[in-house]
């Protein structure tokens, strides 16, 4: 079982297939700005956001709603949409900048892992994504 | 209801500076679409209709065009590219450069397939594009910063750090003839489009966007790029040398044959320069590699100086074209130098090809400018200083930079009419480091004269190739000729697509994969846009595109008179090296006006083929 995607920025080189793979996965359209996981390009920088499935979140702390909350069976931290009002405190908390808010459904994307298989991995042509799974970590 | 295929975002963007107007209609595949489909061919049939032979380039009649490819921001593979079209300042002709990043899918995501500029807005602005809302804004703040510090202000101002930037840097505020448009580091290089966005008052475009680009299969899209990412993967060429080095591995393969002119093409051999090396840069330079959108190679370098005097210079790049220009075409082996070059070149804006620093060093070893011209400045051969600071003094039109400015031809008329010779230039533009008379460019280099944008590489590939893997010598004329046109039309092709050409043509190793490339991506361009075309219909509208640049650039004035080489290409045997006593060889090329059937008098499109391509509505 994955329990995070772990990122190295110094091999990332910014091509964004994990964001197009990520939306295309999720909400099947191949659209980077709704993907959860983003990447920040700057001169000589490409850093892949993503949540790190932190072990106290202050992402599940900020939430007033309780919308956010980590599923027992696996371990992935999921949003309860019906209860998430869009507030996007969650956003703000993380000190990660891994949490958007998706501009059609105004919640916040959060990686669920693909359910223990993420595609953002997969896809990576320069291997800057690695599963970290339980027994490794 | 919409009529339009997949592929395309569907909106179009009129922008009128001196109304401070913006817009929007949306785009309908009618007669014009179909027959130009996108990118390129948009482009360049937009700036037919729009500018004639009256436009003064810097004037606000001039109209820049942005247009993307059909599948660029879609999950075709290498689909990043966008084009800027406009007449150009620099050559008073056909002008356009092409983009790559992240640029061009943004402006889709956000939208809209194509923008079309004109007028001049009275006081400095940026287009700031957020999804559908467009404003044009105050550029009061921005104006004087370069293009990284301006995209970094415009992404505080907005909020928002994933916010995509195309900009002028200090150049094209200035002027410079040959100014970019950069966005993160990459370049619309060549023509002076920055110029052309300075001259209107435009700083900025900034965009957001968050719509898909529509497929009409997300999954046959995937297989056909999985070919194309196939071929990719099995080419050492790509997958090993351009993921390593990027295009600086040409330095290598031109020092092997001595195809790259040293000393403003005066000489072919490397003696004292051995150190230029693709290696070398990345041993004591290359930092990491950046990629251009849903692009598996990833052959942007970035390089940082640690030590000595230029220690603190960070910059993506340098490219093969600043490791020609800047290092052996000026006599230069110091690296550090030549990653400054790049690095005030991107800030400032400024197309490498166009600096003419070697025109000048030779011009001052003749003694047909002196230290007096040149404010002190020594700009003998290999004097690295110089180098970085007559960039400085180009995009600032400081001192002996002014003369530099407006391009080589503007430099001969303030240096005198004996400065002609060392030109090394074809309409007004300069060409590429590789030397015309270098056997392996002998055919190919035949591109510089052909194409609508001057002395430019990009429009053509090798006649004689088998690329890096030999070449087929002795073909008759007639079927070098035929080459030529087939790659025209397939660069062409690759454009308006917004396919790279790195991927799609240059980093291959075997002729047959550039075939097969080029079915890989007509395959995309279905899957995408849910027609029917067969490589043969895209084909053709690579071929409309190339005739009209031509026919543009025949209401200009301009004949095959003009398709001429510099007299050293064409009169003075090469010196040294392998290629020694070689000199140019233009023999094929009025077999390729045949090939076109150009009109036999001046090589320019005929009223019946203008007709037969439809060119014209």
């Amino acid at each position: 079982m994955t329990v995070r995607v772990e990122t190295d920025a110094s091999k990332c080189r910014g091509c964004e297939m994990c964001a197009l793979e990520c939306a295309l996965a999720h909400v099947d359209a191949p659209i980077p700005a709704r993907a959860r996981i983003s990447v920040f390009q700057d001169l000589g920088v490409s850093t892949p956001r993503i949540c790190v499935q932190c072990e106290s979140p202050a992402c599940v702390e900020a939430c007033v709603q309780d919308a956010l909350y980590l599923d027992e069976d696996n371990g992935i931290y999921r949003v309860d949409e019906e209860k998430c009002v869009g507030c996007g405190a969650c956003v703000a908390a993380c000190p990660f900048g891994a949490i958007r808010m998706d501009p059609v459904t105004e919640k916040p994307l959060v990686c669920d892992l693909c359910g223990g298989n993420p595609r953002c991995v997969e896809v990576c042509p320069f291997d800057a994504l690695t599963c970290v799974r339980k027994e490794d970590s | 209801m919409s009529n339009l295929p997949g592929g395309y975002a569907g909106k179009c963007l009129y922008v009128d500076l001196t109304a401070g107007k913006v817009s929007i209609k949306p785009l309908n595949f009618g007669d014009r679409l179909r027959r130009f489909i996108g990118g390129r061919g948009m482009g360049s049939k937009t700036l037919y209709d729009s500018v004639g032979p009256q436009t003064d380039p810097r004037g606000p009649e001039n109209v820049l065009i942005i247009s993307t490819g059909v599948l660029t921001g879609s999950l075709a593979p290498s689909a990043s590219r966008a084009v800027f079209t406009g007449k150009s300042p620099l050559t008073g002709i056909f002008g356009d450069a092409n983009i790559g990043g992240h640029f061009g899918p943004e402006l889709k995501y956000a939208g809209f397939d194509y923008v079309v500029i004109s007028g001049k807005a009275p006081e400095p602005l940026y287009l700031w594009i957020d999804n559908g809302n467009v404003s044009l804004q105050s550029a009061k703040d921005l104006w004087g910063k370069d293009s990284w510090e301006t995209q970094r202000l415009l992404r505080e101002k907005h909020k928002d750090d994933m916010i995509k930037v195309a900009c002028i840097g200090q150049a094209g505020e200035n002027g410079v003839a040959f100014a970019c448009v950069m966005s993160h580091g990459h370049a619309a290089g060549r023509t002076g489009m920055g110029a052309v966005m300075g001259s209107k008052n435009l700083k900025a475009i900034a965009v957001r966007g968050s719509n898909p680009v529509p497929h009409a299969s997300h999954e046959l899209t995937k297989r056909a790029g999985r070919k194309f990412v196939e071929l990719l993967r099995n080419d050492p060429y790509a997958w090993i040398q351009a993921r390593t080095y990027g295009t600086t591995m040409w330095q290598d393969h031109a020092y092997e044959k001595a195809s790259w002119g040293v000393n403003n093409y005066r000489q072919a051999r490397y003696d004292g320069l051995e150190n230029l090396t693709a290696e070398n840069l990345r041993k004591d330079y290359i930092k990491r590699m950046c990629s251009c959108f849903n692009c598996p190679l990833g052959c942007d370098v970035y390089c940082e100086v640690n030590d000595g005097e230029f220690a603190g210079t960070k910059t993506t790049g340098p490219e093969y074209f600043a490791f020609g220009r800047f290092g052996a075409l000026s006599g230069n082996s110091d690296i550090a130098a030549i990653i400054k070059a790049q690095d005030l070149c991107d800030r400032y804006g400024i197309d490498v090809g166009n600096t003419s620093i070697p025109f000048a060093m030779e011009c001052f070893e003749r003694g047909l400018i002196t230290k007096k011209d040149t404010g002190g400045e020594d700009l003998s051969f290999g004097n690295y200083q110089a180098i970085v600071r007559t960039i400085e003094e180009i995009a600032f039109r400081k001192g002996f930079g002014a003369v530099l400015a407006d391009g080589v031809l503007k430099a001969v008329e303030a240096i005198g009419e004996e400065s002609r010779p060392y030109a090394m230039h074809v309409k007004g533009m300069n060409f590429n480091p590789e030397d015309p008379r270098s056997a392996i460019d002998r055919y190919y280099a035949n591109r510089y004269l052909l194409s609508p944008r001057g002395g430019d590489h990009l429009r053509m590939q090798n006649p004689e190739f088998k690329f890096y893997g030999g070449f087929a010598r002795g073909l008759p004329k007639t079927e070098v000729a035929q080459k030529m046109v087939w790659f025209e039309n397939y660069n062409a092709m690759q454009d308006i697509l917004g396919i790279c050409r790195f991927s799609a043509c240059t980093y291959t190793t075997w002729p047959e994969d550039i075939r097969n490339k080029c079915s890989a991506q007509v395959e995309m361009f279905n899957a995408v846009t849910g027609l029917d075309y067969s490589e043969e219909d895209l084909m053709k509208v690579g071929d409309r595109t190339n005739v009209i640049e031509r026919l543009f650039n025949a209401r200009e004035g301009k004949t095959n008179k003009d398709d001429v080489w510099p007299d050293r290409q064409l009169k003075e045997p090469l010196p040294d090296g392998p290629n020694k006593g070689s000199i140019a060889d233009p023999s094929p090329i009025k077999f390729y006006y045949k090939v076109r059937e150009y009109d036999e008098e001046t090589g320019n499109p005929t009223p019946e083929l203008i007709e037969r391509l439809e060119l014209l509505d």
